[in-house]
């Protein structure tokens, strides 16, 4: 008896698959289960230091040219193999959008029960998991009536932890002769380099108190400095000196950034609208009336032309030391 | 004085004349009543409405909103309604020479005088409409139009042909009609030197130019032509609507039987909405006072009726046709009535602002039907503007537009003795506070402001906090009804709970919403926009104010939603005077007033040209005034980004803040 989890790869592992061997690691110990580990790709040579002390006993690695890119049937076939080769009473994957379709596929294909996207797993006698419905305005408990049971895990909601240096053992398996009937072609790639501001970590982002576009560059220089994506409030676009693929706000992209540095953005609630989600918000104003620094977690009152590059500066100092 | 032939002639052509007329109105009528049944009785107080009616008609009261233009159009008018019994003599004329309505009476002389003048006068109306149309060229007159040419040419024509028709029977002594000629008469003078036989001729020529324009014209009424509106101009006024503008119908959402919901197809109109395309004279009036026409978007409220109005002629007779048998009728002749007969673009720009309808000569009710077809786009085809589709979903999982955290809706009223309905159960005013004025941080100073008021005049209120949200009443705008109504069911429920005389809200949106469209939904609430309840407080003196040291020049914003959908335009002004503000008048206000641009759902969507709140801050600027008074959230915010954009140093403040600021502590 045992838990199978799924360590998603675009080319390198994704955290999303770390954090859920972490939660699966729970459901192990609580029911006295070893937890095995799947991954499916060209080749694992990732450092294996990377699942140190997660818990995972034994790594499958299937590796082939054409598991590099998702593919629903190859995937889906060695999953049903492996677990019922496993006995896996649990499978476990992250709920990205290869995920979801992954495991209902393979929940239909094993005839097992199923819950997607859910921010909690436990075991109590039976797999328990904890899963939001109606647009998160209910959480629900759900609990297995039978097993094998499949669930999905939301990124972001467990937490990686390690405990010592153990590594599994890894068991490396060619793809087995699939019927497969379609083939990857070829895949269209976006533009690399171009930090998508829907996925940025770290926003700069600047608004009529820039007071042009020639200004421009000294947000720029804060975004190199941070690894940043440059941001506009609606008011740069509307003024002509940005382009509206930068506008973060209500008619705009709504971002969820850990760190958002809004510049010269007075905090209008469209605006608001669009980041109010991020978790550390710094605002440079010359207003110190300005409804942003209600809002924000640190505030600036001063000239963001000669706050930025200071700021910019004493990030690449601490950076090089 | 007809020759055999020519009354042989005439019967057969008048035949034919009333023939076609009969055919053409009875298909024109089928167009109209092809139409659903309308939601509001329109037959309702039926002697008002005649009597409305008729007014409007005889004192032609909205058309003299323009004198100048009116008072020609008002000769013409009155010309009509006499000529009738002249048409009446002409016809019947032809077969009973010397043929008369009011027989050989004194009452037929002074009738046939007053034909006369007339003739003159209708002649000058059209030139002088002719001249305005064609020399002049007013904005709301675009595209040059044949049509009004034709007409005129007609009408003119056959006035001339009157006169001269009359004039040389005068003048060959063979006028067999009966009363003093006073126009024709002179006119004869003029044939003097004619001999007798080219007399004749051109005595019947005129005679037979008499019959046929006034025969052309009654054609041309039914082709139709906007001459149409002769008809049903005032069958439009008879039937216009008596509930609240900006009111909009209750969707039956539970209707099993409905396989659509909102208007996509010309014959799912009323009959109303039909009989409004028929009516319209393509005047202008419209256009000209448009905030969408007139900063160049794509709504042109005129060319949209106009649209339908050739989509109902064009593609309706085929309709009627398959409507008796089962032949699907899909996009007939391939014209749509959403994309080809007007654009989605022109659907999604309106602001519902309902300057159109105000303007409107003819009662024609533009609004609903742009609501109807983004209804339909909305919850059959889930095709709106992507913008709104973030905003849609906030108000329905956060109850709020913005996404912001429900638990957070009082943090306003922290510290600020403000009661929550939860502990008080039960209060004299149930202050419904809105999104704005909840997490807007610029719009929470008027709560607070609000709030302060309250307690200096030690009323009894309390608010919903937590329990309030956002009744969607801009996303109904936009046409997403369900979203709507169930935001309604769950308000009527909270509001169920406790016990409280009225509702004060600060906000004109949520005011319409609670006053016009709630009782559809069976309740019955007193509703006070907080401009009322100010009036109010300040009449009954429960405020102690210190007046200004300096009375600073005010000039006051007219929301569309208080001001002409609810006809409140007096009660902010008095509050602002009671404040002490010198208040400045100005030619854009009151009805009139332009648009700020966020209504119709417009407050979360995308602009796109040149922006409304931009014009409406420049003539609110243009009034001289040191300062701008509001009273609807909506609008400040505009006003506010407006004039922060062009760097004016004058500021927008609500009516409320305004008289915080004056209250003794």
């Amino acid at each position: 008896m045992s838990i199978l989890v799924i360590l998603e790869q675009r080319g390198n592992l994704k955290i999303c698959g770390l954090e859920a061997a972490s939660a699966s690691r729970k459901v192990a110990e609580a029911s006295g289960m070893t937890l095995n580990a799947l991954y499916l790709g060209r080749a694992f040579d990732e450092n294996p230091s990377v699942l140190a002390g997660l818990g995972i006993s034994t790594l499958y690695a299937y590796e082939n040219e054409d598991l590099h890119y998702y593919s629903n049937e190859r995937y889906v076939h060695i999953l049903c193999e492996l677990a019922r080769e496993l006995e896996a009473k649990v499978i476990v994957c992250p709920a990205t959008a290869v995920g979801k379709e992954l495991c209902a596929s393979a929940a239909a294909r094993l005839q097992i029960e199923l819950a997607q996207d859910c921010v909690a797993l436990d075991w109590n006698e039976t797999l328990k998991a904890v899963k939001p419905i109606y647009a998160g305005k209910v959480i629900s408990d759900v609990s297995f009536s039978k097993l094998p049971g499949l669930v999905s895990l939301r990124p972001n909601t467990a937490a990686i932890e390690r405990r010592g240096e153990d590594l599994p053992a890894i068991v490396r398996r060619d793809m087995p002769l699939i019927p497969a009937r379609s083939t990857i072609l070829e895949v269209a790639e976006a533009m690399s380099g171009y930090v998508d501001l829907t996925e940025a970590k770290i926003i700069v982002a600047g608004g009529r108190g820039i007071g042009g576009p020639e200004n421009w560059p000294v947000l720029q220089d804060l975004c190199e400095a941070l690894g940043a994506a440059l941001g506009a409030s609606r008011a740069a676009v509307d003024a002509g000196w940005i382009d509206a693929s930068h506008q973060v706000g209500q008619t705009g992209k709504v971002v969820c950034p850990d760190l958002y540095i809004a510049c010269g953005i007075s905090g209008a609630i469209q605006h608001l609208a669009g980041m109010r989600t991020a978790k550390i918000i710094v605002a440079i104003n010359r207003d110190p009336e300005a409804p942003i620094f209600q809002f924000c977690d640190y505030g600036i009152v001063g000239d963001l032309l000669e706050i930025v590059p200071k700021l910019a500066g004493e990030i690449r100092n601490r950076r090089t030391n | 004085m007809l020759t055999t032939l020519e009354k042989v002639l005439f019967f057969f052509i008048l035949t034919g004349s009333m023939g076609y007329f009969l055919w053409r109105t009875w298909l024109l009528i089928r167009l109209v009543r092809m139409g659903k049944r309308d939601p509001e009785c329109r037959t309702e107080h039926l002697p008002a409405r005649v009597g409305g009616m008729l007014a409007d008609v005889f004192l032609q009261r909205r058309v003299l909103r323009k004198p100048v233009t009116g008072l020609f159009h008002l000769l013409i008018v009155w010309g009509f309604f006499v000529f009738a019994v002249n048409t009446i003599n002409h016809f019947a004329g032809a077969f009973f020479p010397g043929f008369h309505l009011f027989g050989e009476t004194a009452l037929a002389n002074h009738y046939t005088m007053l034909a006369d003048l007339f003739a003159v006068l209708i002649l000058a109306g059209v030139l002088g409409l002719a001249i305005r149309r064609y020399l002049f060229r007013p904005a709301g007159l675009t595209p040059r139009s044949v049509e009004s040419a034709i007409v005129f040419f007609f009408i003119g024509g056959a006035m001339a042909a009157y006169l001269l028709n009359n004039a040389v029977e005068i003048a060959i002594n063979t006028h067999e009609g009966v009363g003093h000629h006073i126009v024709a008469g002179r006119l004869a003078a003029l044939f003097g030197g004619m001999t007798e036989i080219p007399l004749r001729v051109l005595g019947h020529a005129a005679w037979w130019c008499d019959a046929i324009m006034h025969l052309m014209l009654i054609a041309l009424l039914v082709i139709p032509t906007k001459h149409l509106h002769l008809a049903a101009g005032p069958l439009n006024l008879l039937f216009k609507r008596s509930r609240p503008c900006a009111q909009m119908v209750k969707m039956d959402l539970e209707d099993e039987n409905a396989s659509s919901f909102g208007v996509s197809r010309i014959e799912e109109f009323s009959w109303k909405q039909n009989l409004d395309l028929f009516a319209c004279i393509e005047c202008g009036r419209c256009s000209t006072h448009c905030p969408t026409a007139i900063t160049g978007k794509a709504l042109n409220p005129k060319e949209f009726i106009v649209g339908l109005k050739h989509h109902l002629l064009e593609t309706g007779p085929d309709t009627l046709a398959a409507q008796g048998s089962d032949t699907k009728k899909d996009g007939i002749n391939g014209k749509n009535l959403i994309g080809d007969a007007v654009s989605k673009d022109a659907v999604w720009s309106c602001t519902t602002c309902g300057n159109c309808v105000e303007h409107c000569p003819m009662g024609i009710e533009h609004i609903d039907k742009i609501t109807d077809m983004r209804a339909h786009l909305v919850l059959m085809q889930s095709d709106f503007p992507p913008e709104a589709s973030g905003t849609f979903r906030n108000m329905e999982t956060a109850g709020n537009p913005w996404g912001f955290a429900p638990e957070e809706r009082a943090n306003w009223a922290e510290d600020m003795n403000v009661p929550v309905m939860m502990e008080k159960k039960r209060a004299d005013i149930l202050w419904w506070v809105g999104c704005s004025g909840a997490y807007d941080e610029r719009c929470k100073k008027i709560s607070v402001a609000m709030a302060k008021i309250l307690n200096a005049a030690g009323m009894d209120f309390a608010i919903l906090g937590k329990e309030e949200r956002c009744n969607c009443e801009s996303a109904r705008r936009l046409g997403n009804e369900y979203l709507y109504q169930t935001a309604t069911r769950e308000i009527i429920e909270t509001l169920n709970k406790y016990e409280f005389r009225r509702i004060l809200t600060t906000c004109p949106h949520c005011y319409n919403t609670f006053k016009n469209e709630y009782p559809l939904f069976g309740v019955d609430y007193e509703v006070i926009h907080h401009s009322e309840f100010l009036e109010e407080l300040m009449a009954a003196k429960r405020l102690q104010t210190v007046p200004p040291s300096i009375r600073n020049t005010t000039v006051f914003h007219d929301s569309c939603y208080l001001g002409r959908h609810n006809g409140i335009y007096d009660a902010p002004r008095k509050v602002l005077e009671s404040a002490g503000c010198a208040l400045v008048s100005f030619r854009e206000e009151k009805k009139g007033a332009l648009c700020c641009g966020a209504g119709g759902g417009h407050m979360w969507l995308d602009e796109a040209g040149e922006s409304i709140a931009g014009h409406r801050t420049e003539e609110l600027l243009s009034s001289g005034a040191a300062g701008i008074a509001a009273a609807c959230p909506f609008c400040i915010t505009m006003l506010t980004d407006e004039l922060k954009k062009s760097g004016s140093a004058t500021g927008v403040l609500d009516i409320a803040e305004i008289i915080a600021l004056h209250i003794t502590p």
